[in-house]
């Protein structure tokens, strides 16, 4: 087999990564470590109401684990100019690794042909840095959809408007166009937005979330970052695994795995009634 | 100004059913009993008196209501948990003997109408709706299929608010087209009865079932699961709400389901605002 590098450490040199700590609700990071390393996730103020996760190794010292709330349009919804919910994609959960040197590393999800009746289009994106623990869409930090408190209108997001004048907003920029929604097709008669932004998941480039301990107009404090986009897999269609090969820097790094094999969203769509599939998300590092 | 009401509980209503443990992502508990985290902000930002200031216990807010979240629940087609409050937060106490509670929700920031539900026990910290062991609108080949948790034993006729979930024939939303429902479930959040969730960890001591014991609202009862409900009042003003008290309730564990009734529908205007409240509760003894 060809294998092909793709060298990332250019783009990744002059980013600031934000450490993760534990918060509220939401975002599971699951470490993916060989020797394995168990992550726990859950609410700190309730210390025995955690979930943890333990991956396994293979003989070769592939690290894996297996988990079985992929949705079938997770990873797509990603895709669209509305962006997805970060919590179709597996139910909050994103697989986590760090590297302490400049490293070669294969990415794969599969499709657990055992538990699935029908085989998952997996799809992932990598991204440097890690979310906060217990983060997810739609916080007082960073809205999904934010407004004035008396007007009810669009208000320009604290976090994720573009940090420079006269910038012009694309679908799947990495900023995101609360005030006149130019991405997602406008403002209707009444100033509302025509399609409001479904989540803050972009599976195509930078993005951010914060827990809800993150307090507006005070520092983030780890409560708060954005992950940066460095490659997508999805091109093998249902049951194939899609595998990234990639020479990476020292660093923390994100992995959003879900499924793509629709992306219809209507509401009585078979697409969004599920199943869910179980996959395997697994990295191998040299 | 508040709409108080009292209900004496039948004690031979109330029943215990499972209480979480281990847990994973989601469902955030604002605990009553336990002195107020503060919350000094709106959600956009500006700053904000939290009413619970000075007080040690009973008392909990959030910013992050939803102008509709409690007011899906009360829908066929039920409410998605996470929008009560987009935080995913429910209030809880614990009662160590039988007492006469008074619960209490107030809108801080206009144009919320609250209204509010309560249940006897707990759902498992972290618990979402839509998870496999607890699946909202489950398939198999392509085709509803009855749900491992919500669907009643044959032969039973399901009505709204029953407690329970037809995932194999929709009969309460609209029913099939082909073998899939026309109308799926937006949620498992039921402001009118008895529901379930589950957290990441199921099976099986991840799940649980609260049970549906009263609520207040301006909207109109459907339910059909027991408990009692009371008529409030529509209101978006600063400074209003509900109050409900509760005579007899019994030892143990209670989930109050805060939210919004004051408009349903996709416009921005109604989905977008995220609003400022406050749940208070007092029990004697």
């Amino acid at each position: 087999m060809k294998r092909t590098y793709v060298t990332l450490t250019a783009a990744l040199a002059s980013w600031g990564i934000m450490a993760p700590r534990q918060a509220e609700a939401h975002v599971c990071n699951i470490l993916l470590s060989n020797p394995p390393i168990t992550s726990v996730c859950g609410d700190p103020d309730n210390p025995d109401e955690t979930a943890s996760y333990t991956p396994q190794v293979r003989p070769d010292g592939t690290v894996f684990i297996e988990d079985p709330a992929f949705t079938g349009y997770g990873w797509s919804g990603g895709t669209n100019a509305v962006l997805g919910d970060s919590h179709e994609l597996d139910g909050g959960n994103f697989f986590v690794f760090e590297l302490k040197r400049l490293s070669g590393v294969i990415i794969g999800f599969a499709n657990d042909s055992a538990a699935n009746a029908t085989p998952l289009d997996t799809a992932f994106s990598l991204y440097a840095g890690w979310l906060p623990n217990e983060a997810h869409d739609d916080t007082a930090f960073d809205p999904l959809n934010p407004v004035d408190d008396v007007t009810f209108l669009p208000v320009a997001s604290p976090t994720d408007t573009a940090p420079f004048p006269h910038h012009r907003y694309t679908v799947l920029d990495r900023w995101r166009d609360t005030l006149h929604y130019t991405q997602t097709g406008g403002l209707d008669a009444n100033g509302d937005p025509i399609h409001p932004f479904v989540g803050q998941f972009n599976a195509l480039n930078d993005w951010s979330m914060a827990t809800p301990d993150a307090v507006p107009g005070q520092p983030a404090d780890g409560n708060w970052a954005t992950i940066h986009y460095l490659a997508h897999r999805n091109s093998l269609g249902a049951g194939g695994t899609e595998r990234l090969i990639a020479l990476l820097p020292a660093g923390k790094y994100t992995i959003a795995a879900g499924g793509a094999n629709c992306d219809d969203f209507a509401p009585a769509s078979s697409c969004q009634l599920g199943p869910f599939y179980s996959g395997v998300v697994s990295l191998k590092v040299y | 100004m508040d709409h108080v009401q009292t209900i004496r509980m039948p004690l031979t209503t109330l029943l215990v059913l499972a209480v979480a443990s281990p847990a994973a992502a989601h469902v955030a508990y604002r605990n009553l009993d336990a002195a107020p985290t503060l919350v000094t902000t709106t959600f956009s930002g500006s700053p904000i008196a939290d009413p619970c200031a000075g007080k040690t216990s009973g008392c909990q807010s959030s910013n992050a209501f939803t102008r509709y979240g409690w007011l899906n629940g009360t829908s066929s087609t039920l409410g998605d948990s996470h929008f009560l409050t987009v935080n995913a937060e429910f209030w809880k106490f614990h009662l160590a003997v039988t007492s006469t509670v008074t619960i209490s929700f107030t809108q801080v920031q206009a144009g919320l109408d609250p209204a509010f539900s309560v249940y006897r026990g707990l759902l498992p910290t972290a618990a979402h709706d839509d998870i496999p062991f607890d699946p909202l609108n489950p398939t198999s080949g392509g085709c509803s299929i009855a749900s491992p948790t919500d669907a009643h034993s044959p032969p039973y006729v399901y009505l709204n608010h029953d407690g329970y979930r037809d995932t194999l024939n929709y009969t309460t939303t609209g029913g099939l087209v082909g073998c899939l429902p026309a109308n799926p479930y937006r949620g498992q959040f039921d402001a009118f009865a008895s529901w379930s969730m589950a957290n990441a960890n199921s099976p099986p001591g991840n799940w649980s079932r609260i049970t549906y014991i009263a609520s207040v609202s301006a909207t109109a009862f459907t339910g059909n699961n027991g408990g009692t409900h009371v008529n409030g009042t529509h209101s978006t003003t600063v400074g209003t709400g509900e109050t409900l008290t509760l005579v007899g309730l019994a030892a143990g564990d209670y989930t109050i389901a805060a939210g919004g009734e004051a408009c349903s529908g996709t416009a921005g205007s109604c989905t977008s605002p995220r609003l400022y409240g406050t749940v208070t509760y007092t029990h004697t003894p």
